[in-house]
């Protein structure tokens, strides 16, 4: 008794290094800005997240943004203006109102303009010292070595002949490439640092990371609804599966989650194709379509594999409901700046779009079965209906752009650490329709983080030309070893054990949970 | 033992039992009900987890629903007999060799009925380390009050008291033992200082700024908010216990009379019609006296109290905070103490035996 009394002694003050009990508050002028905000809310619940989230973000704003008072107003009122939009759509209207009212005081405008547009202006300051810094280096390199320099040139040229920089996938679907966009990430100089996750995009600050512009329920039946946004969803084929709850892993840290990382909250969009037969899209063909659209609802229903099904005539049924999991995602990796999710069934909304972009081919042996089509086969109706689908989710859960990918870039082979176990929408997917940054020039945390690999199947599967993200992240890798001194094979090894202790942590928690559920159920019964 | 005296002995038994099922049975039929809508239910839950009384929280139908149990136990002779009117009635029981343990509502009525006390699972707001049963006894509680999680992961929030100097490690074990039963219901269970639940509760139309304060059976905890964030907490180990036993101890009444005048005729605004009344006065002059002092030497004594720019309100709750003329006594006090912060108003909370259950369970939908 006394040892074990000990024992949970020592775990609770382990839990509770972490916690500080007093946050830092804000100055006594922001605090009275906030007040006036929350004032607008009027569920007891409601407030108290929107304090805590101000609070929070105050708390996480660069220091550089709250170094004089009139900055920190601006900063708190801003975080308060969000929040409040985001807890109830439409009040920003209201606060406007009540501005004028003289009721909450009104925005000092010269640091009010300055932090709205700071990335802006950070952006500028910054190509300024970069032309200023490139300027001087090439000055100075003249001086030093008259003939030019072709290193870096080649390890680009050389990047590219091996991973095959692929058209933009936007081409496909008659969108302009993203110019500009096919050099090498520039890395992070500390082994195990975080890094941005847009490597070749990460000046592109055209996609905000949140959608603050409300979309609302404007109508609901037994069997539909209709959104702001145009949305229509069809909530006939509804159907139940288990509650959402998983471990979030932290990005910055190999230590195990605990139970604070426990959470049930969407985070991300999975998109998926149904890579399933596919009839011609023409007028004769009708009833087929139909009849055929209509039986792999019902197949996706009864295997609740997704959350939402975008059918060939661009209608959308939502299938497992949202605070439910969906066997969508199957072993498989994404994170965001702060988390590493594994096994994404229960953290992402699964949105499939009836159509593939592989085909089946009748290969010598040991060669792939499935090849990467030129186009895919996803219409206009669909990626319209595709785009207000996720512009609502991402309202709704307040996801960030960089959490809405697609399968085929998750998805892995933990046994073998390879990845693209499934490939559904790994290339050609039109991320910028969606308003989204182009995920397949990203890294890929599954390489990066897990020291994850490919192997000649997959690049056969995609006649070589693989995504680019794969590319900037090997050599990310590549760099991040060599900061670090160790052979990159030693490296992508200590990486992939990394995955193996987590992902095995995490299989033996879920089954002790299934265990402990079985048992609390046989208990109620 | 002579065959007479066994035969009166037995006779007492089935007189107590009869008399305990008649009055028992309104009350487990009336908690039965209550326990079965929770087993439908997968809202957040909160449960204040006091030293007299433990009671759960609930949204159904928009509004708040209370259910409460009483925290206490008592042991009564095993006997068939007995065991089957306690089965009969619902009474929530377990046997121990040759006794029968009683707990929860249906303790209190066998202890009237015996003219004895109820024994307590916890003290000063904690497990009480005196009695070898406690955690068995409040798991049994709370597996009554507390269905399983119908949805595994459904938030519940459930009290602690605060930090108290001679106890801190006290409240880590008290706080594990209580999680770890709650997670094993399929909760994600989480605790909250029972003077923030008090915030929670009450000062919703302040934003959550201002002083909480939790007068219990065990002890008084108190809680100092800013914006929903707890700045200081802390607890007196005073609280209606500690005035039961003085005021019984002092006037030769027995624990269970003296909570009785106290409960329901207690008002402090008039002048004390006897001694029990007198030594209740006195005795809760002390209690206010040491939570004054209290509060007054937390706030010298931190340095990180926010610049508050406007006056902060104090909500008072709990059972030992019910007697009318508290709210007046605690203002007199603290008026004629120099106190660090600007009060604007001293006020009762809505209801003060479920306050904190309330704010628990508004912290549980806060998490949720």
């Amino acid at each position: 008794m006394r040892q074990l009394k000990e024992l949970l002694l020592q775990q609770c003050l382990r839990d509770r290094e972490d916690k500080t009990f007093l946050k830092p508050l804000p100055p006594s002028t922001c605090r009275r800005i906030i007040e006036e905000f929350a004032v607008l809310v009027p569920d007891p619940v409601q407030k108290l997240r929107f304090l805590n989230r101000v609070l929070e973000r105050y708390r996480k704003t660069l220091s550089i943004y709250k170094l004089s008072p009139p900055f920190q107003e601006t900063v708190v009122r801003k975080l308060a203006m969000d929040e409040i939009e985001r807890l109830c759509p439409g009040a920003r209207k209201k606060v406007r109102k009540l501005i004028r009212q003289g009721t909450i005081s009104a925005p000092r405008p010269t640091p009010w303009n300055i932090y709205k547009y700071r990335h802006s202006i950070i952006t500028i300051v910054m190509a300024a010292l970069v032309l200023g810094l490139g300027t001087g280096v090439a000055s100075f390199r003249n001086i030093i070595s008259p003939t030019p320099s072709v290193t870096q040139e080649s390890g680009d040229e050389h990047a590219e002949e091996i991973y095959g920089l692929v058209e933009s996938p936007d081409e496909q679907y008659g969108e302009a490439p993203d110019e500009g966009n096919t050099k090498v990430a520039n890395v992070s100089p500390l082994p195990g640092g975080k890094e941005t996750a847009y490597a070749p995009e990460s000046t592109d600050n055209s996609f905000p990371e949140y959608i603050e512009e409300p979309i609302w329920l404007v109508e609901e039946s037994s069997d539909r609804e209709l959104h702001s946004n145009g949305l229509r969803i069809i909530t006939t084929f509804t159907v139940e599966n288990e509650p959402r709850i998983y471990y979030r892993f932290p990005r910055d840290s190999d230590r195990l989650p605990t139970e604070a990382d426990l959470s049930s909250k969407i985070v991300g969009i999975l998109y998926h194709a149904s890579e399933s037969d596919i009839i011609d899209f023409i007028p004769e063909k009708n009833q087929s379509l139909k009849k055929y659209s209509k039986a792999l609802l019902k197949y996706v229903c009864r295997n609740k594999f997704y959350h939402y099904f975008i059918n060939r005539f661009g209608q959308v049924f939502r299938v497992v409901r949202e605070d439910h999991a969906a066997f969508h995602a199957g072993n498989s990796v994404w994170a965001d700046d702060e988390n590493i999710y594994l096994n994404l069934n229960h953290a992402f909304i699964g949105v499939c779009f009836e159509g593939k972009a592989f085909e089946e081919v009748k290969s010598q042996p040991g060669g792939p079965k499935l090849t990467a089509m030129k186009t895919s086969t996803i219409n206009e109706a669909q990626l319209i209906s595709g785009k207000e689908l996720t512009d609502w989710l991402r309202v709704k859960y307040h996801i960030c752009q960089g959490n809405c990918v697609t399968h085929g870039l998750v998805s892995i082979n933990p046994e073998a650490k390879l990845i693209g176990y499934h490939v559904d929408l790994a290339h050609g997917f039109p991320y910028r329709r969606f308003g989204l940054k182009d995920k397949s020039r990203c890294l890929l945390p599954t390489i990066t983080e897990f020291g994850f690999s490919h192997d000649s199947y997959f690049l056969k599967v995609f006649k070589g030309h693989v995504w680019p993200g794969i590319g900037y992240s090997e050599e990310h890798l590549r760099s991040r070893a060599g900061i670090a001194n160790i052979p990159l094979a030693e490296y992508r090894m200590q990486l992939n054990r990394r995955f193996t202790r987590w992902f095995e942590w995490q299989k033996k928690q879920k089954e002790d949970q299934s265990k402990d559920h079985d048992q609390i159920c046989a208990m109620a019964d | 033992m002579t065959r007479r005296r066994q035969e009166k002995a037995g006779h007492r038994k089935k007189e107590i039992a009869a008399a305990a099922s008649k009055i028992l049975a309104h009350e487990s039929s009336s908690r039965g009900s209550a326990q079965k809508s929770a087993r439908l239910d997968t809202n957040p839950v909160g449960v204040d987890i006091g030293t007299s009384k433990i009671v759960f929280a609930q949204k159904k139908h928009g509004n708040v629903a209370f259910t409460s149990q009483l925290n206490a136990f008592i042991s009564v002779e095993y006997s068939k007999f007995t065991e089957s009117i306690l089965n009969q009635n619902r009474i929530n029981h377990y046997r121990m060799d040759e006794s029968l343990i009683v707990y929860g509502d249906g303790a209190e009525v066998f202890a009237n009925m015996l003219n004895t006390e109820t024994g307590r699972p916890m003290r000063h707001g904690l497990l009480n380390p005196r009695e070898s049963k406690a955690i068995e006894i409040i798991k049994g509680i709370l597996d009554d009050i507390v269905a399983p999680a119908a949805k595994r992961g459904t938030q519940l929030c459930f009290s602690i008291p605060g930090a108290h100097k001679e106890a801190e490690s006290d409240i880590i074990y008290h706080e594990t033992i209580l999680r770890r039963h709650l997670s094993n219901k399929g909760y994600n269970a989480r605790s909250i200082n029972e003077g923030l639940a008090v915030i929670f509760s009450e000062l919703e139309k302040d934003n959550f700024t201002g002083i909480g304060i939790s007068a219990g059976g065990g002890m008084c905890n108190v809680c100092l908010a800013f914006l929903s964030v707890p700045v200081i907490t802390f607890s007196i180990r005073k609280g209606g216990d500690y005035i039961d036993d003085a005021v019984a101890s002092v006037t030769g009444e027995v624990n269970t009379r003296v909570r009785a005048i106290k409960e329901r005729e207690l008002d402090l605004t008039e002048e004390p019609r006897n001694d029990v009344e007198d030594a209740l006065h006195i005795y809760y002059d002390d209690l206010i006296v040491t939570l004054v002092k209290g509060l007054k030497e937390s706030l010298a004594q931190t340095s990180k109290i926010p610049d508050f720019d406007k006056p902060v309100p104090i909500v008072l709750s709990g059972g030992s905070a019910k007697p009318e003329g508290f709210e007046h006594r605690f203002e007199m006090y603290l008026n004629k103490e120099d106190f660090p912060i600007d009060i604007s108003e001293i006020r009762t909370a809505s209801d003060p035996l479920y306050a904190t259950a309330k704010g628990a369970l508004i912290a549980a939908m806060f998490e949720g």
